[in-house]
């Protein structure tokens, strides 16, 4: 299993992936910010989403994915 | 030869064209780019059309079989139409775009070089819906520019659209569509009846398009506000005054989705979007809590917006007198990331008297009976109402758009 750090740090990096670099992992690990309000758009959203699914095999509630803590509660609950 | 049903988004595009003829050429997507710095012959450009057409499948696809239940066809070679011309590119482009596709014979692309003496200027493309969305047609073109500069490009990675039409016959790609319709009946059991109707003229459908900077400005000063896209603030406003139309306190109107999410899609080039759906509680005066709950519903409609077109059809036709979807949302822009502008509340309000609305095309039958287009430029919006007067008069379509002009500066204002 990821630690906690590892398992930030991955996600983190999804989120620069999902939105082509205008979001950077380092501004997503930085705070506990809403991930819309770092930039990420819907279109990215919805790349993370789809990103995070097939990489750990979950089914993603829309709502538990505002924030990086988040999704990493959700993670550890689900995946 | 390689045949394969078409696409739930082929069948979208099939479903538009049996519903508009003879007047289908609304469906063509012209595209216009300047060639390459670099001198480019006409040698060299017709070269790259052909890497472009070996590369991608979706241009050497045609229809086949019955008109009534049409079959895909990958051909190993295609040679679509080209010519050489010294025409103004938009006039080609309207001239090229201006006649439905031959689906059976005629190649899904036709292609113009412009020039100037020995070198080409500019290259147009008209594409067919059944082979492309806009998407696709962007994709086309950073390809066919790359091609113009260079003797290879690396293999494309998204699926094909024969790989897609398998996919979706998968049981995979069954709950899929299953899913979707799952969302959609839900959705539509929460909406209010529509009783909305007036004496249609003829031609029975009317277009008007405004051309406005200050909805420009003012749906970009509501989206940095509310941390959404200006997109998401168009759509709410759309809903929220198509509301007031029907008299619906939950009204659910049609978003074009792009569906090119997950990893393996990014990119394909295919007519792969398809409708969502997104239903608004509009009970609520606040605009800006609007806009939130539109960010929300839009971001789970965005995710089911993959079905079935006719089992969709069927699903959804039954619900009840009036129960419908009104109208469909399609925001075309090419700039997708907001400009944050300072904003300066008298020069916008000033700018709205140099709004202009003008009555820009006419159908005689369409599938969709009220259709919102976004284009335009950044600082100068263009948002087009196509609707059935039988539902809304022309006076009703006029001040449909003025009311989405207004309701957005006085929210950016609010």
């Amino acid at each position: 299993m990821q630690t906690d750090g590892e398992l930030r740090g991955r996600l983190a990096e999804m989120v620069a992936e999902a939105t082509d670099g205008a979001v950077e992992a380092a501004d997503v690990l930085a705070g506990e910010t809403r991930l819309a309000d770092l930039g990420v758009t819907s279109l990215g959203y919805l790349r993370l989403i789809d990103a995070v699914e097939a990489e750990f095999g979950i089914e993603l509630d829309m709502t538990s994915a505002d924030s990086l803590d988040e999704l990493v509660d959700y993670l550890r609950l689900h995946a | 030869m390689l045949e394969s049903p078409l696409t739930w988004g082929q069948q979208d595009i099939w479903r538009a064209v049996v519903a508009a003829r003879p007047q289908e050429h609304y469906l063509n997507i012209g595209r216009i780019f300047a060639a390459p710095k670099r001198p480019v012959t006409v040698e060299r450009a017709v070269k790259a059309l052909d890497d472009l057409v070996a590369r991608h499948e979706a241009l050497r696809t045609r229809l086949s079989g019955p008109r009534d239940h049409p079959r895909q066809r990958v051909s190993p070679i295609a040679r679509p139409y080209v010519e050489v011309t010294d025409e103004s590119a938009q006039v080609v482009c309207d001239r090229l775009s201006g006649e439905p596709f031959d689906y059976w014979e005629e190649w899904p692309l036709r292609v113009a070089f412009l020039v100037t003496g020995d070198h080409v200027r500019h290259v147009v493309l008209v594409l067919c819906h059944l082979a492309a969305d806009g998407h696709a047609a962007d994709l086309l073109v950073k390809d066919f520019r790359l091609l113009l500069l260079r003797d290879s490009l690396p293999p494309p990675q998204s699926a094909t659209p024969r790989e897609l039409a398998e996919w979706q016959r998968s049981p995979e790609g069954r709950r899929t569509s299953d899913e979707a319709l799952a969302f959609w009946t839900a959705e539509y059991r929460r909406m209010d009846p529509v009783t909305l109707a007036d004496v249609p003229r003829r031609p029975r459908f009317w277009e008007a398009t405004m051309t406005s900077a200050a909805i420009a400005a003012a749906a970009q000063a509501v989206a940095a506000r509310e941390r959404v896209s200006s997109s998401t603030v168009l759509l709410t406003a759309a809903v929220r005054l198509a509301g007031r139309l029907t008299g619906q306190r939950f009204c659910g109107m049609r978003v074009i989705v792009n569906n090119r999410f997950a990893a393996d899609r990014r990119d394909v080039v295919s007519t792969i979007s398809q409708e969502g759906l997104v239903l608004l509680d509009l009970r609520t005066p606040d605009f800006g809590e609007l806009v939130r709950q539109g960010w929300q519903v839009a971001l789970r409609a965005y995710r089911q917006a993959q079905f079935d077109p006719y089992a969709m059809e069927e699903a959804v036709s039954g619900m009840g007198p009036g129960i419908r979807s009104f109208g469909c949302f399609n925001d075309q822009r090419l700039v997708q990331r907001d400009e944050v502008t300072g904003l300066d509340e008298r020069a916008v309000r000033a700018s709205m008297e140099r709004t202009e609305l003008a009555w820009t095309d006419t159908m005689d039958r369409n599938i969709c009976d009220f259709r919102l287009h976004v284009g335009g430029e950044p600082g100068r919006m263009e948002v087009s109402l196509y609707a059935d007067t039988g539902l809304l008069a022309p006076p009703g379509i006029e001040r449909f758009l003025y009311d989405m002009e207004s309701t957005l500066v006085e929210a950016a204002f609010a």
